[in-house]
């Protein structure tokens, strides 16, 4: 064969060779655990917020022993509501992977919460939502030549990041400063670490037949919010709570961002009864203060459920009973009620132990029901609810 | 048939000795070892007994007709191409190669013990595909026939040679002209063309089929409608390409009817490679909410560089083999006229060296004698001068 013919053959054949030898170096680090991801860092992970930002930020290590950088190393999110329309994407900073060590890749996870409309910005706030995500991670490796893209889609359990507003009608106070007259109506609230230090703005008003009044305040977001809602009263709308002849109401309204939410009771004060002759009234599940217990081997959650009764029943029993489902599992019972008038009782649930387990590593979804029963009246409250227990030692 | 053609001064028993090696080791020493090393590794890992029994089995099939196969390779190899001996030879053994191949499925047996063992796959329809070659591989030995016959008479000296073309008469049109062409080798390269880009990927494509439909997973569906769809493809791409590939091998190297088809089947193996790498882009989404791309298409056009190059390689070849095949007087690219035309220009080379150093010769023959002749002629001139002049009396 001639000479530039052999030349010509041996240039093809050092090209298929070249080819054959970057699709070998590729595939050999892969298959031999030289390129790898340590999700330790994924246990550190944070959620902060900043202006209306959420972000979560998770740090993991690639390490990369192969022959060829990994380069512009991209996590995306794109989240959607449950109609699948976009609502806001997310993309995460490019990252080299240099051959030869361990690399930290930040990956974070910006939400801002303006960029979601209204109505899922407040059910993500105050009532928690779930919402669609794409994550996408993609990557150039063998000197750019291959490009790598992993898309995954899954549903992400959002918030709530303030709950468990509860005006405390029953615990409200009138007084009599003088010239001024007020109700004080104690309210909590629960807010998630990331919101610690925001400020947000309640609004409690008082209503009595056409009369209103109302205070607002600046409240500073915490784990546990106990507030006090200072209402100014006039000296006749004093005087019917006091005489326990008011029909009045309490409604606090908690701001966050533009967004809001509120509780409300019929309001009583000392020993007026607010239940408008019913012996018992305002019976309330008070799940944001329930926990489990694990007494060696026999597993328990404890609700407490506030109510009210009229003074005049002070020590009287009533029976109380309740009902309690989760998926896979249900239990009821009834006990024993000596009525007060701003009573709590702490009911106790027994569980089975995969339910108890169900509720510590899950978020599973539970119904409670609770009935208090006295004579011929009968008041009740129940209530879904899938916050994580924390164990109680 | 000339029965004079099986006689023993046309055969060669070093010819015959080699052809017979290669059948050998081709027909029978390879399976045999291969078996019998699958055997040897069976009996270590206390294999199922069955499949011992259809090694064993297959052992005694490749000793049958490895062995009928290596005499008849000898024959063949032994005599003469374009003889009626070599021809009847080959066609005999192509053609019981292929019963070979036929026994070895051994009436189905051997599919069934596949299926108990690993997968379902269908034996019957790989060895259809592998019929395709192997009926042309009959027909190469028609081929080899009729290209060499012509050779084989001339020299034998029942025919005239065949005078040479005039290259002042060829148009480059002419190239494809069918008597520039060798049968064998077009049916040698569209053979081997079809495996490579048909036959083979179809025996790839069907043994996948068989080992992902046995997995049962409903998520490889779109996986093996995919592979359907590039079985659909390869034949569309491959048997033209095979065609083309017989053209090319049938027209000699320096002939434009060689290059045209060669740089239409490099165009349609780079779309080819093209299409089988699925573009570049491989995605992967059988499992639910999760997508793999995969794009690898720098890489797949750095390959198909390389193949492209190969439309320089014939550009060269044109070049290079054109001259040599216009001086050879547009002769069939075959073996033996490739000889005689290698002997031939080594005569002349010969010839041309002989007449130079001649002429050299010559040359200083001649100015040897030319400088003897004016050696003498000076040797004259001194001898003259040394004689002494004649008293001459002056008259005063």
């Amino acid at each position: 064969m001639k000479l530039p013919l052999v030349a010509t053959r041996l240039i093809i054949l050092g090209f298929k060779l070249m080819v054959a030898a970057i699709v070998v170096l590729s595939i050999l680090p892969l298959l031999t655990g030289g390129i790898g991801l340590d999700l330790d860092g994924a246990d550190n992970a944070g959620m902060t917020i900043e202006n209306s930002t959420i972000r979560i930020e998770m740090p993991i290590t690639v390490r990369n022993e192969g022959y060829f950088d990994i380069n512009d190393l991209q996590v995306s999110f794109t989240f959607m509501d449950e109609n699948g329309t976009l609502l806001t994407e997310s993309e995460g900073e490019k990252v080299d992977i240099p051959v030869g060590g361990e690399t930290e890749v930040p990956i974070a996870l910006e939400l801002n919460l303006y960029d979601l409309d209204r109505q899922t910005r407040s059910d993500l706030i105050f009532n928690g939502t779930d919402l669609m995500f794409d994550v996408k991670v993609s990557a150039k490796y063998t000197l750019d030549l291959i490009q790598l893209s992993v898309e995954a889609g899954s549903d992400m359990s959002w918030g709530p990041f303030v709950n468990d507003l509860q005006v405390q009608e029953w615990n409200a106070q009138a007084t009599d400063e003088g010239d001024d007259q007020f109700v004080s109506v104690p309210f909590s609230f629960r807010a998630d670490d990331a919101f610690n230090g925001l400020q947000a703005v309640a609004v409690t008003e008082y209503r009595d037949g056409n009369y209103t009044s109302n205070v607002t305040q600046s409240v500073h977001l915490s784990s546990q919010v106990n507030e006090m809602a200072k209402i100014p009263l006039s000296q006749e709308a004093y005087d019917r709570l006091d005489n326990n002849t008011a029909n009045a109401t309490v409604r606090t309204t908690l701001y966050v961002f533009d967004c809001s939410t509120y509780d409300e009771g019929n309001l009583s004060t000392g020993g007026g009864g607010g239940g408008g002759g019913d012996p018992i009234w305002n019976v309330q599940l008070q799940m944001g203060s329930s926990y489990l217990q694990d007494m060696g081997g026999s597993y328990s959650l404890f609700v407490p459920v506030s109510y009210q009764s009229d003074p005049a029943n002070q020590g009287q029993y009533a029976d109380l009973m309740f009902e309690y489902s989760q998926p896979m599992f249900s239990n009821s019972g009834n006990q024993g009620v000596s009525l007060e008038p701003s009573g709590l009782v702490w009911v106790q649930i027994w569980l089975s132990q995969d339910a108890y387990n169900a509720l510590v590593s899950g978020d599973e979804m539970v119904y409670v029901r609770a009935t208090i029963y006295y004579q011929s009246w009968m008041a009740s409250s129940e209530m879904n609810y899938n916050e994580p227990w924390g164990v109680s030692p | 048939m000339n029965i004079g053609e099986f006689d023993k001064k046309h055969f060669s028993l070093p010819k015959g000795a080699i052809t017979a090696t290669v059948h050998a080791l081709k027909y029978l020493a390879i399976p045999y070892v291969l078996f019998t090393v699958g055997l040897i590794v069976l009996a270590g890992q206390d294999g199922p007994q069955r499949v011992a029994d259809l090694l064993t089995e297959l052992q005694t099939v490749v000793l049958i007709f490895g062995i009928v196969l290596t005499i008849l390779g000898f024959f063949k190899g032994a005599y003469p191409k374009g003889s009626y001996s070599r021809f009847l030879f080959g066609i005999t053994s192509s053609v019981l190669v292929i019963v070979y191949v036929f026994s070895m499925l051994l009436q189905g047996r051997v599919q069934d013990v596949i299926a108990q063992e690993a997968f379902e796959v269908d034996l019957y329809l790989i060895f259809t595909l592998y019929f395709i070659p192997a009926i042309l591989a009959v027909l190469m030995q028609f081929g080899e026939f009729a290209d060499h016959r012509r050779l084989f008479l001339e020299k034998e000296g029942k025919i005239e040679a065949k005078e040479k073309e005039d290259p002042a008469d060829h148009r480059f049109y002419h190239d494809f002209r069918p008597r520039y062409g060798s049968l064998y080798n077009g049916l040698k390269l569209g053979r081997s063309t079809l495996i490579g880009f048909v036959l083979l990927p179809m025996v790839v494509i069907i043994l996948l089929k068989a080992g992902m439909s046995s997995l049962n997973v409903q998520e490889v569906d779109s996986l093996l409608s995919n592979l359907d769809d590039m079985s659909t493809l390869l034949i569309m791409l491959g048997v033209p390409m095979a065609a083309l590939a017989f053209f090319k091998g049938f027209y000699p190297k320096g002939s434009f009817s060689r290059f045209v088809p060669a740089v239409i089947m490099v165009l349609i193996s780079l779309y080819w490679i093209w299409t089988i790498g699925l573009g570049g882009k491989f995605v992967f989404d059988a499992v639910e909410e999760i997508s793999i791309n995969l794009d690898f298409s720098k890489l797949l056009l750095l390959l198909m560089v390389g193949t492209a190059l190969w439309i320089v390689y014939y550009a060269l070849e044109l070049l290079l083999y054109r001259p040599e095949w216009k001086s050879g007087g547009f002769r069939k690219d075959l073996p033996e006229e490739r000889k005689a035309r290698k002997e031939a220009k080594r005569k002349a080379k010969e010839e041309r060296k002989a007449a130079k150093d001649k002429a050299k010769e010559d040359k200083k023959a001649a100015k040897e004698k030319a400088k003897e002749e004016k050696r003498d002629a000076k040797e004259k001139r001194k001898e003259t001068a040394e004689q002494p002049e004649p008293e001459v009396k002056k008259e005063e």
